[in-house]
């Protein structure tokens, strides 16, 4: 009997995106999760006395330059040479940009596959084979697995592989392939990389997707961690997902229908918040509070978003100390008044939010709304115009959701604030 | 919409209180209350029964929350009205006029989907917004655009609103600043990002490091080896450098040694031995010396003392006596003092018991003791007399009370008069209840009834074909619609038939005349060959051909078949023309080939188009005899019904009225039947109702045979005999529960009066005795008790004074006597002093006695102990002589200065060899494990004058070539070595990299926010020009008026006109034509001209829609009596249009508005006073 760890997309050194921190905020907790992360995998292997550890590609951020990871990489590796674990990498589509993997001499306990073709190491000891090919560039679009060998009978095959099966949403469809031609390999199991999100494919021959060990945004939520595979007489008897992140993420979503006042909508949100924290098993939750529903409260919450985003932070610290945090407040409220017929009249409000909602975004409505729009956009951070999330008002889903917005703000201030009480 | 009735059902301090707003016209309905007669809660019970009853309202101080109640009457314009009801309640809070749940959509479509903020802002008016909106029109600066905005919305601070956002996006970011929130967002980001990059470290950096780190380890290597070389042949020529002087002495002191003699059997500690032995000799003969000159001394001295031992012998007896002695003198102070009070205390103790009871003397105490003793009986009974005088009272008074109670509950009783048993009357008043609204419906059914009977003959008549009776229209079997579907159907198919047929006739025929007209064109155009010809003419060519060979081959004469063939006879001339004409039938053939065919086949179409014509004709007969015989059978279908059917389709449509008017005549039917019993019913009701109210004495006549006159009647007259019952049977109740209480007052004041005789009898017995009346309250008893206490007491202190004095009398006596006896016996010198100073002599003569003695014994000691000391020194002096003896034997010496000289010699051979023993040691520690004897070989190896050049040599070598070399390699590989320590895999720039991810967040957040606000603000006054653009020209026409009005004409215009920015702004023109800015006009008048404008686009508004009630609460607080007045005008104008609803709690308003005698659109309702609400 022994048993292996199979990880994958481990991003080391990879930011939290998208989380503002208060200026008093304890960095520390926050700081590095992808290290910490990472250690309590070494941690794991150690602990459980495992004979090797795959790592299925992602080991690094295709644009992170700092050589200090490679370095703390090296330094848990020779932790694991000590213990006498071996380790078995195939590098992916961000490996394959990095400049440290380039660089790195990694420790002898640890075997990274050749780029060029498809490799095998042998485990005489455990009887084990395993197969594997590292990403050559960034965008690899041939399918690797089809110039993998065949099973050898006389050992227990492992397939290591970075890929995107036929594609999965979110995430780029390198090194495509089928379940059906893996499967074909005659491998008892195939140790995929790329896709964040856990998923088992397919069982016996199983082909498994650990997603990554630590969420990094709110659209990496739940529960991160590796796979914990034993395997008795050459098969396997147990499949298990351990968790190794030290922080979650999660999109906490309230309903307030039927809220009367903004007190039940406190309530409401502080019971969804206290969930969100037991969810986070004893972790440091990161959450994104989403409101929606019709309220009659819905113009007093978006007259007075900002104080009551203050102080839902504020009921976020006194309901987990410092194990909760909000990464961002969303007001999706809806009034109840009948907005089709306060639209259709022609009183002054009615038609200054059919005009607004009659806005088309056109190539120069930003301009014409406002000639000064462009030095605003032109002075933001490039780093935040680009990437997976953009900050891009052009873009038609963000700007449904600013006309939104400017419509609640605009009713919610003039009949809030406006003088109508 | 307006409101005709507002009920105050249970709201606040109201209870079924209603405000009647039905008028003619909508009206201006003014609503007076003083302060706290129920102003303000009327206007939220209006916003309640509109918009749902606030959740924390404050008027649940009478009602419950659960009970609150407010209902409305609201009317459309339309004329369509909807009464209702709103409660306090979540859900279901809308109830119809029945009580029921009502849907909120009833409700809905009076409000014309305004939701009560919209409401509130576009029909509400106070005089706070009033105020707010006037300001505000001054901080725009007359902005038309806002103002027309403002007035448009309801808002009365949009500038400030305008001004706010303007501010947010200031505060957020500016494009050339540093300070907006934004802009130090960003800046931060940067700052971290730069930081990350100095953090960061590059492979290439640590590539470099690692190597130099490895190449300058090697090269130290291999210096440090040839160093250590070196270094150790320069060690070993120091060594031998350092050894040589120790390795010379070594062999002098070995020499001496050698000289000295043979000491070895001397112990080591012969020159101490020898000292201490001297020195004990010397000391010994002095102590003998000293201690026997002592001893010679103190004996003079013993013979010389002495003490008075008789003296010492009572020196107990004299300590005791004259520590008596301070008691002795304090006791003869104190003896008047006491004397003095004994008898003070003894005045005292006998006034007081003359006061109390002046039968008693002082002496006879026991009695005094008694009396005093009595007390544990008279102090309780004393206590208790209060408390039974006090019931006593108290018991007298509540029977009297009772007493008078019970004659008015009795008087009371007469004045209520009798009342039958009500059961019967309750119990048929609960039956007819029970029936519902029994008058509701049969008016329902005969309405109902009637309607549909007039309604069915009326249709019956204008359907038609059918005049019998309307009853007998139930029984006429008529066929079913099924069937006449089928009808139509048929008659359509038979129809659609003789159309085609029609058509293809037509059709036919006219192909047919086309194709003749083709013909005769092809005709026309030369005549045509056909196939026929030419087979005709190659025929007639053969035969000829055959009729020349038969005459030219055979020779045969064939007259009669050439003639036949030709009448000429030329039968060669006629079978060339045969040939030719053969040919020429060919060539047509060939040459007009097209021709031939469309000739051919035209007149193939024309057999084939008279054929079909043809059948077309048949078809046609068939179709007409088919619809003979529909016909026949559609008339055979209503034959049953003796109607003269109509078409099918008619008769469709005519037989769906037809049952529509027999449904309604069944429904009427049926109605009618179901009015018979009700009737019935009713009328045994309304029987039982009034024999019942008969029997208890209320008859009463009734007009009508309706249920419900008498049903409410007999409601009422049980109502009021019910309350007379209920009171009849309290007022009993109580009386009966009056008598018990008056028995058991009585019987308890008997009881307190037997118990304050018994305490009597019990008192005077306890006071025999103290001389005191029978009537001696407890006090006077308490106070002759307390004189006696106190009596007593002196008494006791009296005896304590006497048993004092005696005491001291005694103790003087027997000190004198014990004084007297000791001066005899010891010194009889002392008789003649008197007692106390016989006794301090007699002290001192002990102290003195005392003294000597302690003398002697220490001149005693003292010589013992000089004795001792000589007997010991001689011992001493023995010992040391045997000591040198043995000594002198060990040297072999005759004396002992001999003795002394041996042991100089002695010294001298222990000190060279002990400076032996160090310089070896010395030398061991240089030669560094090396031998002796090998560094004496490499002493002799070597020319002691070469070492010190060889030596130089070498340390040059070292430290001038090697060790440098080693520093500067050293130095490398350290520094190295630091630069690979600080790439030690650090987190420092991830943890960076996160925040920086955060202040990017935070840079999101802001530009998300900012972007809003912006585009907010910049499209909201956008929207501000194009409102003015829309709607200024007639807006301003209206406010114009409305301002000249509420200004009592100073401002007889409004205006637009361009400010020094070439903004529009608003501007009044005064009377002479001058005009005057907002910021020109006073604050009254901007209130004013705020109103001017709310009002204008009311009434603008009432142009396209649906009016609105306005509600106005108390706006005229600021206005003199004069703009007051002209506003009220305003507004009553206005309310022949749209209903306004003016709340004010000042009478000056209601007084304006009677003095001006407004006719009938002003209405005043007053609120009645009400007690104030308990907070």
């Amino acid at each position: 009997m022994f048993r292996f760890i199979h990880a994958a997309d481990i991003h080391l050194d990879s930011p939290l995106r998208g989380l503002e921190l208060p200026e008093d905020a304890p960095l520390d907790q926050i700081r590095g999760a992808a290290r910490k992360a990472f250690d309590n995998l070494v941690d794991l292997a150690i602990q459980e006395e495992i004979a090797f550890v795959l790592i299925a590609g992602d080991l690094y951020d295709g644009d992170w330059r700092d050589f200090n990871t490679g370095l703390f990489f090296n330094q848990r590796m020779s932790r694991l040479k000590e213990e006498g674990i071996k380790v078995f990498i195939v590098s992916g589509n961000h490996d394959a940009a990095s400049q440290i993997t380039k660089s790195l001499r990694l420790p002898e306990n640890v075997h990274l596959f050749s780029t060029r073709k498809p490799e095998t190491q042998i485990l005489e000891e455990i009887d084990v084979a395993i197969h594997g090919q590292s990403f050559a560039s960034r965008s690899v679009t041939d399918d690797l697995s089809s110039q993998y060998p065949l099973a050898d009978s006389k050992y227990f095959n492992i397939g290591l592989l970075h890929t995107a099966l036929t594609g999965r949403e979110g995430h780029e469809p390198y090194a495509p392939c089928t379940i059906d031609g893996l499967k074909a390999k005659g491998y008892q199991y195939w140790a995929l990389g790329h896709v964040h999100q856990r998923e088992i494919v397919h069982e016996a021959p199983w082909i498994v997707f650990p997603g990554n060990i630590q969420g990094r945004h709110i659209r990496e939520t739940g529960v991160k961690g590796c796979t914990l595979v034993t395997v008795t007489e050459a098969e396997i008897t147990n499949i298990e997902h351990v968790p190794l992140d030290v922080l979650r993420w999660q999109r906490c979503q309230v309903d307030v229908s039927g809220c009367r006042n903004v007190d039940e909508v406190y309530e409401r949100t502080q019971s969804r918040l206290e969930k969100a924290l037991a969810d986070g098993d004893g972790r440091p939750v990161i959450a994104r509070l989403e409101l929606h529903g019709t309220t009659p409260a819905h113009q007093t919450l978006q007259a007075k978003s900002a104080h009551l985003v203050e102080e839902f932070r504020n009921l976020a610290l006194d309901l987990g100390g410092e194990g909760l945090w909000l990464e961002k407040v969303r007001f999706k409220t809806k009034e109840q008044i009948d907005l089709e017929t306060f639209v259709q009249s022609d009183e002054a409000l009615g038609s200054l939010v059919k005009n607004l909602l009659d806005l088309e975004l056109g190539a120069d409505t930003l301009h014409e709304i406002d000639p000064e729009i462009d030095t605003f956009l032109n002075k933001l951070p490039p780093d935040l115009r680009s990437g997976d999330d953009p900050f891009d008002p052009t873009d038609p889903t963000q700007w449904d959701e600013i006309r939104t917005d400017i419509k609640n703000l605009l009713i919610a201030q003039l009949l809030v604030s406006g003088g109508a009480k | 919409m307006k409101i005709k009735r507002l009920d105050l059902k249970a709201y606040g301090h109201f209870t079924d209180s209603a405000i009647d707003f039905d008028s003619e016209t909508p009206g201006l309905h003014i609503i007076y209350g003083p302060n706290e007669a129920g102003k303000s809660t009327s206007l939220r019970a209006l916003q309640g029964l509109l918009y749902g009853i606030q959740a924390r309202t404050p008027d649940n101080y009478l009602h419950d929350y659960s009970k609150l109640m407010v209902g409305g009457h609201l009317e459309n314009s339309n004329g369509k009205d909807l009464v209702f009801w709103r409660r306090k309640k979540n859900i279901g809070d809308l109830l119809d006029a029945d009580q029921n749940i009502m849907n909120q959509e009833d409700l809905a479509e009076f409000l014309h989907g305004i939701e009560e903020p919209l409401f509130t802002a576009l029909f509400g008016i106070d005089h706070e917004t009033l105020v707010s909106g006037g300001r505000d029109i001054l901080e725009q600066k007359g902005d038309i655009g806002q103002a027309l905005f403002s007035a448009g919305a309801g808002l009365s601070s949009l500038h400030g609103l305008i001004e706010t956002m303007d501010k947010e996006c200031e505060g957020l970011f500016k494009s050339s600043g540093s300070k907006p929130e934004l802009n130090q967002a960003i800046k931060a980001y940067q700052t971290i990002k730069k930081e990350i990059r100095s953090l960061a470290l590059s492979s290439a950096d640590w590539k470099a490091q690692k190597e130099t780190f490895d190449s300058a380890s090697n090269e130290l290597d291999k210096i440090d080896a040839q160093k250590r070389d070196l270094g150790a042949e320069f060690e070993g020529l120091k060594r031998l450098q350092r050894a040589i002087p120790y390795l010379a002495k070594r062999v002098a002191l070995t020499e001496q040694l050698g000289s000295l003699g043979d000491f070895s059997h001397f112990p080591p500690d012969f020159s101490a031995r020898l000292k201490e032995a001297l020195d004990s000799q010397r000391q010994n003969e002095k102590t003998l010396q000293d201690a026997r000159s002592r001893q010679g001394e103190l004996e003079e001295k013993k013979t010389k003392t002495s003490f008075r031992q008789d003296i010492l012998d009572q020196s107990e007896t004299i300590d005791v006596l004259h520590q008596s002695l301070g008691v002795q003198r304090q006791a003869a102070i104190d003896r008047p003092k006491i004397n003095a009070l004994l008898i003070e205390c003894r005045t005292k103790a006998e006034t007081v018991l003359n006061q109390a009871v002046p039968s008693l003397d002082l002496s006879k105490t026991t009695q005094i003791k008694d009396l005093h003793d009595r007390r544990k009986i008279i102090l309780p009974l004393g206590n208790r007399f209060a408390g039974l005088d006090q019931a006593l009272t108290q018991v007298e008074a509540r029977a009297e009370t009772l007493s008078k109670e019970q004659s008015r509950l009795q008087t009371q009783l007469e004045g209520l008069p009798e009342v039958g048993d009500l059961r019967g009357l309750n119990a048929a008043v609960t039956e007819a209840r029970r029936a519902g609204d029994i008058d509701g419906i049969l008016r329902t059914l005969d309405r109902d009834a009637g309607e549909l009977l007039s309604n069915a003959a009326a249709d019956l008549q204008q359907i038609g074909l059918w005049e019998g009776p309307l009853d007998n229209l139930l029984s006429l079997p008529l066929p079913s619609t099924a069937t006449i579907d089928m009808f139509v159907e048929q008659y359509r198919v038979a129809d659609e038939q003789q159309r085609q047929n029609r058509q293809d006739q037509q059709d036919s025929q006219e192909e047919l005349d086309r194709n003749g007209r083709d013909i005769d064109a092809i005709k026309k155009a030369g005549a045509v060959a056909t196939e026929e010809d030419l087979s005709q003419a190659r025929t007639r060519r053969d035969q000829g051909w055959q009729l020349i060979k038969s005459v030219w081959l055979d020779g045969e004469t064939l007259e009669k078949e050439i003639s036949e063939y030709d009448e000429s006879k030329d039968l060669p001339g006629a079978f060339e023309r045969g040939i030719h004409s053969a040919d020429e039938v060919s060539d047509q053939l060939r040459s007009a080939a097209d021709r031939v065919h469309q000739y051919a086949s035209l007149l193939a179409e024309v057999e084939k188009l008279e054929q079909q014509q043809q059948r077309l004709v048949k078809d046609a007969a068939d179709i007409a005899k088919n619809k003979e015989q529909l016909e026949g059978e559609w008339q055979a279908v209503w034959d049953d019904s003796k109607l003269q059917p109509r078409s099918p389709r008619e008769m469709r449509s005519w037989i769906d009225q037809c049952q529509e008017v027999r449904r309604n005549l069944r429904e009427g039917k049926k109605k009618e039947s179901e009015k018979q019993p009700l009737s019935e019913q009713r009328k045994q009701l309304c029987a039982a109702v009034i024999g019942e109210l008969k029997s208890v004495g209320h008859e009463k006549d009734f007009p009508s045979a309706e249920l419900s006159p008498v049903l409410v009647y007999a409601e009422q007259t049980l109502s009021e005999l019910k309350a007379i019952e209920e009171q009849r049977q309290a007022v009993q109740g109580e009386t009966k529960r009056n008598q018990r209480d008056l028995s058991d007052a009585k019987e308890e004041l008997s009881e307190a009066q037997q118990a304050m005789s018994v305490w009597t009898e019990q008192w005077v017995a306890a006071l025999d005795g103290f001389g005191l009346p029978k009537d001696a309250s407890a006090e006077e008893a308490e106070n002759t008790l307390e004189a006696l206490r106190s009596c007593l007491k002196m008494s006791a202190d009296i005896d304590a004074y006497k048993q004092r004095l005696e005491d001291i009398d005694q103790h003087a006596q027997k000190f004198e006597t014990s004084v007297s006896s000791l001066v005899n016996a010891i010194a009889p010198e002392l008789e003649a002093l008197a007692a106390d100073q016989a006794v301090a002599k007699l002290q001192a003569m002990v102290r003195e006695a005392e003294k000597a003695k302690s003398v002697l014994e220490k001149v005693v000691e003292d010589f013992e102990a000089a004795t001792e000391e000589i007997r010991q020194a001689s011992v001493d002096q023995k010992a040391v002589e045997s000591e040198l003896t043995a000594l002198r034997e060990l040297a072999r010496c005759e004396s002992n200065e001999d003795l002394v000289q041996v042991d100089t010699r002695f010294r001298d051979c222990r000190a060279t060899e002990t400076a032996l023993v160090d310089l070896e040691e010395a030398l061991i520690g240089i030669a560094e494990g090396i031998g002796f004897d090998v560094l004496e070989e490499q002493r002799q190896a070597i020319d002691p004058n070469e070492l010190p050049g060889q030596i130089d040599g070498l340390t040059r070598q070292i430290q001038d070539d090697l060790e440098p070399q080693i520093k500067l390699l050293s130095e490398k590989k350290g520094a190295a070595h630091n630069e690979l320590q600080k790439m030690d895999g650090s987190g420092e720039a991830a943890a960076m990299e996160d925040e920086a991810q955060a202040a990017l967040a935070k840079v999101r957040r802001l530009a998300d926010r900012y972007l809003r606000v912006r585009l907010g603000n910049q499209l909201l006054k956008k929207e501000i020009e194009r409102y003015r653009q829309e709607n200024q020209d007639p807006i301003l026409k209206m406010a114009t008026r409305y301002f000249s009005e509420l200004t009592l004409g100073a401002f007889p215009g409004l205006r637009s006109d361009i400010d020094d920015h070439g903004n529009p702004i608003l501007v009044g023109v005064c009377p002479d034509g001058n005009t005057k800015t907002v910021e020109g006009m006073s604050s009254g008048t901007r209130d004013q001209l705020y109103l001017a404008l709310r009002l204008a686009t009311l009434e603008w508004r009432l142009e396209k829609h649906e009016p609105m009630p306005f509600i106005a609460d108390d706006i005229l607080v600021n206005f003199d009596d004069v703009r007051s007045e002209a506003t009220l005008k305003a507004l009553a104008e206005l309310g022949k249009k749209n209903q306004v609803i003016l709340f004010t709690h000042h009478q000056q308003i209601v007084r304006t508005v009677e003095s001006l005698n407004m006719g009938d659109h002003v209405f005043v309702h007053p609120l009645s006073t009400a007690p104030a609400p308990m907070q």
